[in-house]
């Protein structure tokens, strides 16, 4: 076990961003409004499986919907509250444990408004390891355990449980919930109890401040030092579709992404693809790009990281191969 | 003969050209700032009057100043702000999170979080209550708020309730500014916000240098347009500039960068402007500024400016030098407004990179005892830091250097090769920088690009173009200059911010 503080903050959303692969979106605000609570509630406390107590409910939470919308419309502790409050009226006895959803981007900071309000501790832990763009990419998923219940919450307090039974029920009915919350929800699913811990991916808050001390892991590779000459995109389903090209002195390379980005081609020979981690990083400041952040005539770092070994077991890899996403 | 006036107020000095149609230099001089601004900058214009030329021949005095950039830095002359925040969902961020509580005290009164906002699709968040503003207003304006500052969630999209607390403001209290983030822009609640907060705390000092000058002038008979440059490097009126002091912080770099490179006559350059205290390096790209990717953080203030990209580095003419075992060390802190009372050369004490120069180019009689070797040694490791700070930047191998700022006068000739340009008037580029901007006109809408896509961005551009010319541009020079679209992920019908801005 470890306590952050707020001034470790940052480090966690930079490693975060990296393992986001351009997604998870701008954490400037989530970084103020955790900075915020934690200065008000004190430190959290991180906790690893081993240390779970007993009668524990392990929550994933994460914000689902339009980034731009919550950029515009900032979060107030009340769509924190209903969710805890709608919880612990179902589960009253079990001791709650948070966990992040998804540790790739902003939502690895989403559970510490909660966990330094109440004085809950997170899981050092997350169910993807990274992020993909649908719920149906992630571990728990994989393996068949089931999203029921799943919770969402606005910005008003309004609270929904869904019990869906399938995963692409799962999907489908977020999807409507979060159209109808004014397209920003808090989401808590796949929740799980001690028994169910080989649902989660161990260790990613560990990673994401490694990572954000700027210790990238052993087999990282820096595929290229160049400039973003292109972008095309477009909304596609409600995803961010397209690619970008970054121009070396010798090659140009095709990054395309859904949301995230999920293959890198330099002419028709694949560099690197999902699930490895592609990360791409602005040379100068050191910023980490999303696909949102794309920017013509920024000096970038292009990286490769492995991904998490669970996505190359048979079960998991087909379902976020390259081929899935018709980037092409 | 129709000339034009360009002027740059610096942190120290004043600098005053006068330029012809074809914007060549015809006279130039400099006033160091001491006391009453104002009168400076009368008595700076009133300079060119006297040859035979007179006012009815002044075709506009254009502005550059770096006014509200240093009040917002050093916290001088501000208007506390009274905040009213339209988010019937209560956000859970403070305003300024970012500053240290010194600069929240001297900028923000107070904040008051009222019902009202509107979601993407125009639903209210909450139903805005008229009592309740009301009640807001008369509680920030009892806290000590002398310049309002209205946001609410989506205005860019939905700017009528901003509107409505405007008139109720209007109606309780006719003389307090008032500043709307409808109007001040950019999507982005808490980077619009700060933009507002500027804008409100820096209105009282433009209107204190600037809201009298135009009177005085016409009082001396000069009765010309006058015009402050903006931070993309075109000119607005004094009026908008003075309701608008946001739109002018970055008005003094913005006309270095490209006063130089038409001083020199190139298009794209790096330019190094040398102060007083500082250095600023900046890249020019077909005749305009390299902005900084993600919005300028001002003074602390994360905000969404697209400012120009700038290195600012701690060494200037003033800079005091010290000598150390391992060689030279210059800066960061510096002498630069009091170098003829406290350098070496001066009588002074203080070792500076001025009175290398001087040892060397002898620009006043030497009083110090520099020898040549040592002076030189200083200004190499001057240059060299310049060197390695150019040789940093990206996509820049090919690109002249244009040296440029009363400080690069300390730099011998023969230690530029060809790749250097030192201007003939690189004392004022700031200023000439100022005197030959473009007047500009914009379109800055959001619109929705999936059906029509190129007769809109047309009609847009050609609204840039007009207004433009409404402000005062020649129609056959007119052009647009900046076109931006900044598309809004996720939301419906490629909405899209469209900024067009039009010069000539």
């Amino acid at each position: 076990m470890y306590t952050l503080s707020k001034n470790d903050l940052p480090i966690l959303a930079k490693g975060a961003a990296i393992l986001g692969s351009g997604g998870g979106g701008n954490p400037k605000v989530l970084l103020d409004l955790v900075h915020h609570q934690m200065s008000q509630h004190g430190d959290v406390s991180i906790i690893s499986t081993d240390e779970l107590p007993d009668n524990c409910l392990i929550v994933p939470i994460a914000f689902v919907g339009a980034p731009l919308i919550s950029m515009e419309k900032i979060p107030s502790m009340k769509i924190f509250t209903a969710l805890y409050e709608k919880i612990r009226k179902d589960f009253p006895t079990q001791q709650i444990v948070l966990m992040p959803a998804e540790i790739g981007g902003c939502n690895a900071l989403t559970p510490f408004m909660l966990a330094s309000k109440y004085g809950l501790p997170i899981l050092d832990a997350d169910l993807i390891g990274r992020a993909f763009p649908k719920l149906n990419m992630c571990k728990p998923a994989i393996l068949d355990y089931q999203a029921d219940p799943t919770y969402l919450t606005d910005f008003h307090g309004n609270a929904i449980t869904l019990h869906p039974q399938k995963i692409d029920a799962l999907e489908d009915m977020v999807r409507e919930v979060v159209v109808r919350f004014s397209s920003t929800a808090i989401i808590a699913t796949f929740i799980l109890t001690r028994d169910h811990t080989d649902k989660v991916i161990p260790g990613s808050i560990s990673r994401s401040l490694e990572l954000g001390k700027n210790a990238l892991p052993l087999n990282t590779i820096q595929l290229a030092r160049g400039y973003i000459n292109d972008i095309h995109h477009q909304l596609a389903g409600g995803f961010l579709t397209g690619h970008a090209v970054i121009k070396t002195a010798q090659h140009d390379i095709k990054i395309y992404f859904q949301n995230e980005f999920l293959l890198a081609k330099h002419k028709n020979e694949t560099i690197a693809a999902s699930p490895e981690i592609i990360a791409i990083i602005d040379a100068k400041s050191g910023i980490v790009i999303t696909t949102e952040s794309l920017q013509f005539g920024i000096e970038v770092i292009l990286l490769k990281i492995p991904a998490p070994d669970f996505w190359l077991s048979p079960q998991a890899l087909p379902v976020v191969h390259p081929n899935v996403f018709n980037l092409e | 003969m129709m000339y034009k006036i360009g002027i740059d107020i610096g942190g120290t000095n004043a600098d005053f050209v006068l330029v012809n149609a074809e914007n060549k230099i015809c006279a130039h001089h400099k006033i160091l700032i001491q006391m009453n601004l104002e009168k400076i900058i009368l008595d700076g214009i009133n300079q060119f009057f006297t040859h035979d030329i007179l006012p009815q021949q002044c075709l506009s005095i254009n502005i550059g100043t770096t006014i509200g950039v240093n009040s917002l830095i050093e916290l001088k002359s501000l208007q506390r702000v009274g905040l009213i925040r339209l988010a019937g969902h209560q956000p859970d961020l403070p305003p300024l999170y970012q500053c240290y509580p010194a600069q929240r005290e001297a900028i923000l009164a107070g904040v008051q979080t009222l019902p009202g906002g509107r979601e993407f699709d125009n639903k209210a968040i909450t139903n805005i209550d008229a009592a309740a503003i009301k009640k807001a207003v008369q509680q920030l304006l009892a806290n000590g708020a002398e310049s309002l500052a209205v946001i609410s969630v989506f205005s860019p999209l939905y700017n009528d309730d901003e509107k409505q607390v405007r008139d109720i403001i209007h109606a309780l209290a006719p003389d307090i500014p008032i500043s709307l983030s409808c109007e001040i822009g950019g999507l982005g609640f808490i980077e619009r916000e700060n933009n507002t907060i500027i804008n409100a705390t820096l209105k009282h000092v433009m209107q204190k240098y600037f809201s009298h000058l135009k009177a005085s002038l016409v009082k001396s008979g000069i009765t010309c347009p006058i015009h402050v440059t903006q931070n993309n490097g075109t000119l607005i009126s004094i009026d908008h500039a003075v309701q608008f002091p946001i739109k002018t912080l970055s008005s003094g770099p913005v006309n270095s960068l490209i006063g130089s490179c038409k001083m020199a006559g190139v298009s794209d350059a790096i330019v190094v402007d040398i102060g007083g205290t500082s250095t600023d390096i900046g890249i020019v790209e077909n005749g305009f500024p390299r902005y900084s990717m993600s919005g300028a953080v001002i003074a602390n203030i994360p905000t969404n400016f697209m400012l120009p990209d700038i290195q600012v580095l701690a060494l200037g003419g003033g800079s005091k030098v010290k000598r150390t075992v391992a060689g030279y060390e210059i800066g960061p802190e510096s002498i630069a407004a009091d170098i003829f009372t406290k350098s070496l050369s001066f009588g002074g004490d203080c070792l500076t990179v001025f009175d290398a120069g001087n040892a060397i180019n002898q620009f006043f009689t030497r009083e110090n005892n520099l020898s040549p070797a040592e002076a030189h040694a200083i200004l190499a490791v001057m240059v060299d830091k310049i060197k390695n700070t150019i040789h940093a930047l990206p996509a820049s191998l090919h690109l002249p250097v244009i040296l440029t700022g009363g400080g690069a006068q300390n730099i011998p000739e023969n230690y530029l090769d060809k790749r250097y340009i030192r201007p003939e008037y690189y004392q004022v580029a700031n200023a000439y920088g100022a005197a030959q901007a473009e007047i500009s006109g914009h379109c800055d809408t959001i619109c929705s690009l999936s059906e029509n896509r190129e007769a809109i961005l047309d009609e847009l551009a050609h609204q840039a173009k007009q207004d433009a010319i409404a402000n005062g541009a020649h129609p056959d020079k007119v052009r647009i200059i900046e076109k931006r679209l900044l598309p809004f992920y996720y939301m419906p019908n490629q909405l899209t911010r469209v900024i067009m801005t039009a010069a000539g």
